[in-house]
C-alpha cells in the first residue's frame, strides 16, 4: 500500500515538472493502480479514482487549463494513509457529521438518503424541503451562516467531520485561514463552474464519494441524464424556436445570463431562441434597460423575473416593463411555483440536481403542443398572474 | 460686473443645451437616429427622455437644497449628502417600503409612490433638524461635517440591519434605493416628480431675501427685519422637500448638493443669492447631465454608477475648499 | 421737555429664554431715552450691557415688564417696522459666501426693499452715502473676511447708518479701532445725534471718549441703573467705581 502512494507521489511530481499545461485528468490514467471512475462524463471540474479502501477526488479549479487545485483522500483505515503530502486533504470515511453550507448540498444529501448525517446548513431561509426545515427547528441541523460570513466559533464548536462549501477550487484562497488551521476538512464544490445542466447535476457523484454512496448517486444521475436527453430530443424535433430573454433590472443593471451559461444551455435544449445565445460569457452580463429593450422588445417569452409572482409586482418596479411584447402577451414565467415564506423557490434547491425537471417545465412553457409527450405537470415554473 | 454675469449665464445656458443633447443622444448604449425620432421611438421617449429630465430635476433640486443648507449652517461645505440627509431620506424609504409591503400599500401605484415620496421627505426633515440641533453645540464647520458623515453611516447601518430582517421581495425593492440612479424614473413618475420640484423651487422665490439676510447671521438678519426662525424653518422645509423628493426617485446622489453651490460661488463672485439659485439650477443640471453621459459612454456597453462620477467631481472640490479656506 | 421718549423701559426684566426656564440678567429697569440723546453705556464686564442693547432691538425677549419704542410695546411692532426704527452694531464677526463690505452695508437697506431685495436708485444712493460717511470707499469691494478688524467695524457701522433709523445701538464699536478712528467714530455719532436728532446708545470701555463726546451716561452695576447727564459724571460714585476715577 505504501508503495502505491510513493508511486503516486512520484508520478504527480513527474507530471508537475513536465506537464503543467496538460490536463491533469491524464494523471489518473497514468496510475494504473488507481481506478478512475469513468462514469463521470459531463462534469469537467472533478474526477474520482478508487483503489481498495481509498478514494481520491481531484478538483480542477483553474479557469483555463483544468489543473488540479485540490485533492481529497477518503480512507477507512488509518494504516492506509501514511506519508501523505500536506497538500492532500484527508477525510476519514464515512462522514457522520456533515456541515453542508448551501441548501443545494443539503438537498443532495437528502436525495442520497443521508439527511440525518447533516448537522449544519448555512442559512435556513433558502430552504423549502420540509424534512430539512423540521430538523432545523429541532436543532438537529444548525445554521452556521445567518450573517454575511461563516460563524467560525460555532463551526469549530460543532467540529463536523467535513464542511461542504463553494469556492473557486483552491483551498488556500477559498477557506478561511483560521478554519484551515483547525484541520476540519473543507470540500469545495465547483458545481457552479460547470457549463451544462447535466454536468452540474453530475456533481451528486462528488458529494456521494465522501459518504460512500456511489451506487445511489450513479443511479439517480442515470435517470436524470436519460430523462434530460429524451426531453432534449423531443424539443429538437419542433420547428418553432420562440425568442426569450431573462431576469429584471436591479438599480442600474439588468444582469442577463451569458450565452454560455447554464440558463442559456437549458433554454437552447428546450428549443428556444435565447436572444443572448451568441454571447461568450459563462456568467451574467450587466446590461442597461435600453440595451435589453432594444433587443428583447419583440421577444415572445420572458423568464425568471426575480422572485415576483404577479405582473402588478413587476410593474411596481418599473412601469416600462409593460412595453415588452412578452409582457403584453402574458408570456412571463417565473420559477416561483413553490416558494417558502422568504420568497425562495424550490428551483434553487433541487433544480440543479434535477435539470430534467427544469427542462420539462421549459418545454411545457415554450412548446405547449408537446404537452402529451411530457406527461407531468410543471415542477418549478408558473405563469405570472 | 453685471454684463459679465450676463455673459456667464449665456455660456451656462449653451452648456446646458449641449449637456442635454449629450445625455439624450449619448446617455446609453443604443444609437439614436435623428430620423427615427417619431413619437413611437420607445428607447428615446421612455428611456433617454425621462433619464435626461430626471438628471435636470435632480441636479436642480439637490444643488438648490445644498445652497440652502450651506447658508442655513453658514458652512460652505454643507450639502444633503455630506450631512447625511440623503441617507436619512433613503433609510426612511427603506423603512416605509418594509412597512408598506406589510400593509400592501404598494398595490396601488400612485399611493405607493406618494408614500415613498412622503417618507423620504420626512426622513430628510428629521435629519436636517437633528443636524440643526447639533450645530448649535459645535462651532466648527468640519466637525459638523464629521457628525453628518457619522449620521449617514448610522442610517446606512440601520438600513443594512433592516436588510437582514426583511423578506426577499421587499429587500430587493429597497436595495434599489441604496445606490443612486437616474435611470429608474418613468415618464409617469415625472408627473409626480416634476410638479413637486417646480412648486418647491417656486416657493423659494419668496425666500430669496431671507436667504440673503441669513448670510449675516441670526442677529443681523433679525435686525434688518427678517424673521430668522420662521425663515429658517421654511427654508429647511423647502430644502428637505427637494432632497427627499429626489432621493425618493433616484436614491442618494453623491456630492452634487455640496459641489454645485461651491462652483457657483467660484463662477459668480457675488453674494446675491437669487443669482446663485439661478446658477445652481443651471450648473446642477449641466453637471448631472454630463455625469450621465460620461457614466454611459466612458466604457462601451457598461453603464457606470452615477455616484462614482459625481464623487469624482464633488469630493476633490470639498478637499480643495478645506485647504484654501483657513478660517476654520 | 417737549420731546417724546423714543425708548422707555417699564419694570423690565431682560435676559435669555431657555426651553425650561428664563434666565434674567437685568431686573426692574425703568429708563427713558429721547431723540438726540447720545448715551454712553458703562459698566464692568459681564454686567449686562450687551443684553440690554440686544433686548432693545428685539434680539432678546422681554421677560417681565415692557419696552416701548416710540410709545409702542416692542412686541407689537412688526420686525420690518422695528428694523426701520433701530439699528444695532454688535461685536460678532460675519463673512464668507463672497460677502463684500458693500454687501454688508447694502443689507442695511433691506427693510426698505421689496421681497426680491431689489435695490432702486434711492437705495443705492443711501448705501453710497453710508460708505462714504464711514470712510470705507476704497475698501467697499473687499471680502468681509479679508477686512482688518477696524475696517470690519466701520463696515458694520456703515450698515447701521444705511438702515436710516432714529435709534442706533452700538455694542463696543470702538474696541478694534485705532485711536484716530475712535475719535472719528465718536465725532460722527455725536454729529448724528445732534444734527439728525438720533438717539444713540454706545457701550464702551473708553471712558475718556464717552466723557468727551456723549451727552448722557447710563451706569450699570449690580442691578442698579443710573442715567446721568455727562456733567454729573465726575462726581458720580458709581462712575468712579467703574473706572472713571482714573481719568
Amino acid at each position: 500500500m505504501r508503495f502505491n502512494f510513493l508511486k503516486y507521489i512520484f508520478a504527480a511530481s513527474f507530471l508537475f515538472l513536465y506537464g503543467c499545461d496538460q490536463q491533469t485528468e491524464k494523471v489518473i490514467d497514468q496510475l494504473p493502480v488507481l481506478q478512475k471512475d469513468t462514469s463521470i462524463k459531463h462534469a469537467k471540474r472533478f474526477a474520482i479514482s478508487y483503489n481498495k479502501g481509498v478514494t481520491f477526488i481531484y478538483l480542477f479549479g483553474n479557469k483555463d487549463n483544468f489543473d488540479t487545485t485540490a485533492i481529497y483522500l477518503i480512507y477507512k483505515n488509518d494504516a492506509d494513509i501514511k506519508n501523505i503530502s500536506n497538500s492532500i486533504t484527508v477525510i476519514k470515511s464515512p462522514c457522520k457529521k456533515i456541515a453542508a453550507l448551501s441548501s443545494i448540498y443539503v438537498n443532495m444529501f437528502s436525495e442520497l438518503g443521508l439527511i440525518e448525517k447533516v448537522a449544519a446548513i448555512d442559512n435556513v431561509d433558502y430552504v423549502n424541503n420540509k424534512e430539512i426545515l423540521s430538523r432545523c427547528e429541532t436543532k438537529k441541523i444548525i445554521e452556521l451562516s445567518r450573517g454575511i460570513e461563516l460563524d467560525l466559533e460555532q463551526t469549530i464548536a460543532l467540529n463536523p467531520d467535513i464542511i461542504f462549501t463553494f469556492g473557486m477550487g483552491d483551498p488556500k484562497k477559498d477557506v478561511n485561514p483560521k478554519l484551515l488551521q483547525t484541520k476540519i476538512p473543507v470540500a469545495i464544490s465547483l458545481d457552479h463552474k460547470e457549463e451544462t445542466p447535466l454536468a452540474r447535476a453530475e456533481w451528486i457523484k462528488f458529494f456521494a464519494a465522501f459518504v460512500d454512496k456511489k451506487e445511489m448517486a450513479d443511479s439517480i444521475f442515470k435517470v436524470v441524464e436519460k430523462n434530460y436527453n429524451e426531453l432534449k430530443a423531443i424539443a429538437e424535433r419542433t420547428e418553432a424556436r420562440p425568442s426569450v430573454f431573462n431576469d429584471i433590472k436591479y438599480s442600474d443593471s439588468w444582469y442577463m445570463p451569458g450565452g454560455k451559461s447554464y440558463v442559456a444551455q437549458l433554454l437552447h435544449d428546450a428549443g428556444t431562441n435565447y436572444l443572448w445565445k451568441d454571447d461568450e460569457n459563462y456568467g451574467s452580463i450587466p446590461l442597461s434597460f435600453e440595451q435589453v429593450y432594444a433587443k428583447a422588445k419583440e421577444a415572445e417569452f420572458w423568464l425568471n423575473v426575480s422572485t415576483l409572482k404577479t405582473k402588478k409586482d413587476l410593474l411596481s418596479f418599473d412601469s416600462r416593463y409593460a412595453e415588452f411584447t412578452a409582457f403584453k402577451k402574458g408570456n412571463v414565467f417565473n420559477n416561483t411555483k413553490h416558494t417558502n415564506v422568504h420568497g425562495y423557490s424550490t428551483y434553487w434547491e433541487t433544480g440543479m440536481i434535477y435539470p430534467d425537471r427544469i427542462l420539462s417545465d421549459l418545454i411545457l412553457i415554450f412548446h405547449p403542443e408537446l404537452k402529451s409527450q411530457i406527461k407531468n405537470e410543471m415542477y418549478y415554473y408558473e405563469q405570472l398572474k | 460686473m453685471e454684463k459679465n454675469n450676463t455673459i456667464k449665464f449665456l455660456i451656462l445656458i449653451c452648456l446646458l443645451i449641449v449637456a442635454c443633447l449629450l445625455s439624450l443622444f449619448f446617455g446609453g448604449s443604443e444609437r439614436i437616429n435623428l430620423s427615427e425620432l417619431s413619437s413611437n421611438n420607445f428607447i428615446f421617449w421612455h428611456i433617454r427622455f425621462p433619464k435626461t429630465i430626471t438628471a435636470i430635476i435632480a441636479g436642480c433640486t439637490l444643488s438648490v437644497s445644498g445652497l440652502i443648507l450651506q447658508i442655513i449652517f453658514r458652512n460652505p461645505l454643507a450639502g444633503p449628502f455630506v450631512l447625511g440627509i440623503s441617507s436619512g431620506a433613503s433609510l426612511m424609504v427603506a423603512i416605509s417600503i418594509l412597512a408598506g409591503s406589510a400593509l400592501h400599500l404598494f398595490s396601488v401605484f400612485f399611493i405607493g409612490k406618494a408614500f415613498i415620496v412622503l417618507s423620504a421627505i420626512t426622513g430628510s426633515l428629521l435629519i436636517t433638524f437633528l443636524i440643526l440641533g447639533i450645530s448649535k453645540k459645535v462651532n466648527s464647520n468640519v466637525v459638523l461635517l464629521l457628525i453628518g458623515l457619522m449620521l449617514s453611516q448610522i442610517c446606512g447601518a440601520v438600513q443594512t440591519a433592516l436588510e437582514y430582517f426583511s423578506d426577499a421581495n421587499s429587500l430587493k425593492s429597497f436595495v434599489i434605493w441604496g445606490m443612486g440612479s437616474l435611470a429608474n424614473t418613468t415618464n409617469f413618475d415625472l408627473l409626480i416628480y416634476l410638479p413637486i420640484a417646480l412648486i418647491s423651487l417656486l416657493a423659494l422665490l419668496f425666500f430669496v431675501k431671507p436667504l440673503n439676510a441669513l448670510l449675516l447671521g441670526e442677529n443681523y438678519a433679525q435686525n434688518v427685519g427678517i424673521n430668522f426662525k420662521s425663515s429658517r424653518f421654511y427654508l429647511i422645509l423647502i430644502s428637505s422637500v427637494l432632497t427627499g423628493l429626489t432621493t425618493a426617485f433616484c436614491g442618494p446622489i453623491a456630492f452634487i448638493g455640496t459641489a454645485v453651490p461651491i462652483l457657483s460661488r467660484m463662477v459668480f463672485k457675488s453674494s446675491k443669492q437669487h443669482l446663485h439659485v439661478t446658477s445652481c439650477l443651471l450648473i446642477g443640471s449641466i453637471i448631472l447631465l454630463l455625469s450621465d453621459a460620461i457614466a454611459n459612454s466612458a466604457i462601451s456597453n457598461i453603464s457606470l454608477p452615477i455616484n462614482m462620477i459625481t464623487t469624482f467631481i464633488g469630493a476633490p472640490l470639498v478637499i480643495y475648499l478645506m485647504f484654501k479656506n483657513k478660517t476654520w | 421737555m417737549d420731546k417724546k421718549e423714543c425708548i422707555v423701559l417699564k419694570d423690565a426684566a431682560l435676559g435669555y429664554k431657555k426651553p425650561n426656564a428664563a434666565i434674567s440678567i437685568l431686573k426692574n429697569i425703568n429708563l427713558a431715552f429721547y431723540p438726540g440723546d447720545f448715551v454712553g453705556v458703562v459698566g464692568l464686564n459681564g454686567v449686562g450691557k450687551s443684553t440690554l442693547l440686544k433686548s432693545l432691538c428685539g434680539l432678546l425677549p422681554v421677560l417681565e415688564g415692557n419696552i416701548l419704542i416710540d410709545q409702542q410695546p416692542i412686541n407689537d411692532l412688526l420686525l420690518n417696522e422695528l428694523a426701520k426704527k433701530i439699528a444695532i452694531v454688535l461685536t460678532e464677526k460675519i463673512g464668507g459666501f463672497n460677502l463684500t463690505a458693500y454687501d454688508a452695508v447694502a443689507a442695511g437697506q433691506m427693510p426698505y426693499t421689496n421681497s426680491f431685495n431689489r435695490l432702486k436708485k434711492e437705495n443705492l444712493a443711501i448705501i453710497d452715502l453710508a460708505i462714504k460717511t464711514c470712510g470705507i470707499t476704497q475698501h467697499q469691494h473687499k471680502l468681509l473676511n479679508e477686512l482688518s478688524d477696524g475696517l470690519f467695524q466701520k463696515t458694520i457701522i456703515a450698515k447701521a447708518l444705511a438702515q436710516q433709523t432714529p435709534i442706533m445701538l452700538l455694542d463696543e464699536p470702538s474696541a478694534f479701532l485705532d485711536y484716530a478712528s475712535k475719535h472719528d467714530l465718536f465725532i460722527l455719532l455725536k454729529k448724528l445725534a445732534e444734527e439728525e436728532n438720533k438717539c444713540i446708545l454706545v457701550s464702551s470701555h473708553d471712558l475718556d471718549l464717552l466723557l468727551k463726546y456723549c451727552s448722557k451716561l447710563l451706569l450699570i452695576s449690580q442691578n442698579s441703573f443710573e442715567l446721568i447727564s455727562i456733567s454729573e459724571a465726575k462726581n458720580n460714585k458709581t462712575f468712579i467705581e467703574i473706572g472713571g476715577g482714573f481719568i
